[in-house]
């Protein structure tokens, strides 16, 4: 691995609703090398795609900062792109368009087309540049939004549970997907997601934050080979190893039961 | 498979059967009850009578005359507010210092009906066309501006921030998502507001004008001409059915993809 292209320092989040206070991220510090896979798990509520959001620059820390190659993040950049959970398409453009509206305004017609032509075969929908939304399905969506995300060429892809509305069928495709177009791109990724089973197929590091609010429980380490097979006992091994996480009250101590 | 054809044509039949049953009873009626003089004809104008005015109409030029002079009040009257209400919509949507300006002077404006506004009309503007233009503006402006504006306040605040994922300006954003996203809510207010013109236009000729078919429909009554009277009733409502009907086809192919 690399230089290290982003580092959280000690990044404090707090709500106010209602006139009440609700803190939701607690003194979180990560450092993620360039061309890294993380990805942060932890139960709903933790603040884990509050995390995310403000690395985005979509959202401010109230205490810490969040240092993206070298200079403090204080609004998005033209560097990192967030996949969310829906894929927030246009329903009025096609899916060439909706895949160039990713890139800037000053970008030629001709370039536009030609990179979106390129996104569009790398997410593998080449022959649907035409489509619209609605004539393609969930999977396909979300392809859509993807390539909107990188063909702006960003160093930082940033996941908020890109595959939390698809089928499990589909999800498993979509994963192994994210897996190929990493290799292929070198793009740094931090991936927000509840499925455990998806972290520890897609990442090089695995960052558990405990119950609201969220702070960094655990850091694992995968030491496997890509692609990773689902049913191989280390595979196993390393999702035992999370899940016991969610159900051990104190840091170190027993889990409460035997999974 | 010839079977299957068959029976596809008969449900065809069977819809059309369906679609025209209830206008063709009506008009059924309407020529037993005059034929067999169940109603006065001085109330209700025998198909005969109604033929004959037509007749009169046509051969003096008057019913083209009428719908033309109408037509041309709707659509310039239309265009006028269409384009007044869409414009003060976005600049009210778009910026909340506009719509704090506004909202107090709108809130009191709003509950006015335009019908109450053609004496003041007609005192500033006089008898002449240009009032009963500014009365159908009037009419059309209001279904368009709040249209227009909840149009865009209801943008998905999730592609908002998607633009601003993108770093995209606040300009493209208007335009490349918030106006677009607006386009079928502003599209329902033009077919409220093309109903609203044809019912303000025929309201203005009512009160003053010398032609049109609200002029016609009073005029024929202070002449005890019941067929006329049932001319304009009838062409006013097979006039704003063929208006709806190209709105609702122009709507379907517009937005075909969302």
């Amino acid at each position: 691995m690399g230089n290290i292209a982003l580092s959280i320092q000690d990044v404090s989040k707090v709500f106010t609703i209602n006139k009440q206070d609700l803190k939701v991220l607690n003194n979180i510090s990560l450092d993620v090398s360039d061309g890294e896979f993380v990805s942060i798990v932890g139960a709903s509520g933790c603040g884990k795609s509050t995390l995310l959001r403000i690395v985005a620059g979509l959202e401010t820390a109230t205490n810490g900062s969040v240092e993206f190659n070298g200079e403090k993040v204080t609004g998005p950049s033209s560097n990192c792109k967030m996949i969310f959970q829906e894929s927030r398409l246009f329903p009025w453009l096609d899916v060439e368009s909706n895949v160039g509206f990713g890139l800037d305004r000053s970008v030629s017609k001709d370039e536009k087309r030609k990179k979106a032509a390129h996104y569009i075969d790398l997410v593998g929908l080449k022959g649907f540049e035409k489509a619209h939304p609605k004539q393609l399905s969930g999977g396909m969506q979300q392809r859509v939004s993807i390539a909107r995300s990188l063909i702006s060429d960003p160093r930082l892809v940033l996941l908020d549970e890109p595959f939390g509305a698809l089928d499990a069928l589909t999800k498993i495709h979509m994963q192994h997907e994210i897996q190929r177009i990493r290799q292929q791109e070198k793009k740094t990724m931090i991936l927000v997601t509840h499925d455990i089973d998806e972290a520890v197929y897609l990442s090089d590091r695995i960052v558990v934050l405990s119950e609201r609010p969220g702070s960094v429980r655990q850091i694992v380490s995968v030491d496997l080979g890509h692609p990773r097979d689902r049913g191989d006992d280390s595979f196993t091994y390393y999702k035992n190893k999370i899940l016991r996480q969610f159900f051990t009250k104190e840091k170190g101590a027993d889990p409460d039961y035997v999974i | 498979m010839r079977a299957e054809k068959e029976n596809v044509y008969l449900s065809e039949i069977s819809g059309w059967i369906q679609l025209v049953f209830l206008p063709a009873a009506l008009v059924a009626m309407w020529y037993a009850a005059s034929a067999n003089n169940w109603v006065r004809k001085s109330i209700l104008p025998s198909p005969a009578t109604v033929l004959e005015s037509f007749q009169m109409l046509n051969e003096k030029g008057i019913f083209f005359e009428d719908l033309r002079s109408t037509l041309m009040r709707i659509i310039v009257g239309f265009v006028c507010g269409a384009t007044i209400g869409i414009v003060m919509g976005v600049l009210i949507g778009i910026f909340p210092t506009v719509d704090r300006f506004t909202k107090v002077s709108i809130a009191i404006f709003r509950p006015i009906p335009t019908i109450a506004l053609i004496p003041f009309v007609i005192l500033w503007l006089g008898i002449g066309e240009n009032s009963k233009i500014t009365i159908v503006t009037l009419g059309t402006f209001w279904a368009l501006m709040l249209n227009t504006i909840s149009g865009i306040k209801n943008v998905d605040p999730k592609l908002i921030e998607l633009a601003r994922m993108l770093k995209k300006s606040r300009f493209e954003t208007v335009r490349r998502v918030i106006l677009p996203f607006a386009l079928p809510s502003v599209f329902t207010g033009i077919r409220l507001a093309a109903s609203s013109a044809l019912a303000m236009s025929v309201t203005a000729e009512m009160i003053a004008a010398q032609n049109g078919i609200g002029y016609r429909i009073m005029f024929a009554r202070n002449m005890a001409q019941p067929g006329v009277m049932f001319i304009g009733i009838v062409e006013l409502g097979l006039f704003g059915m063929i208006i709806d009907l190209l709105l609702l086809r122009l709507q379907d192919w517009l937005f075909r993809n969302r």
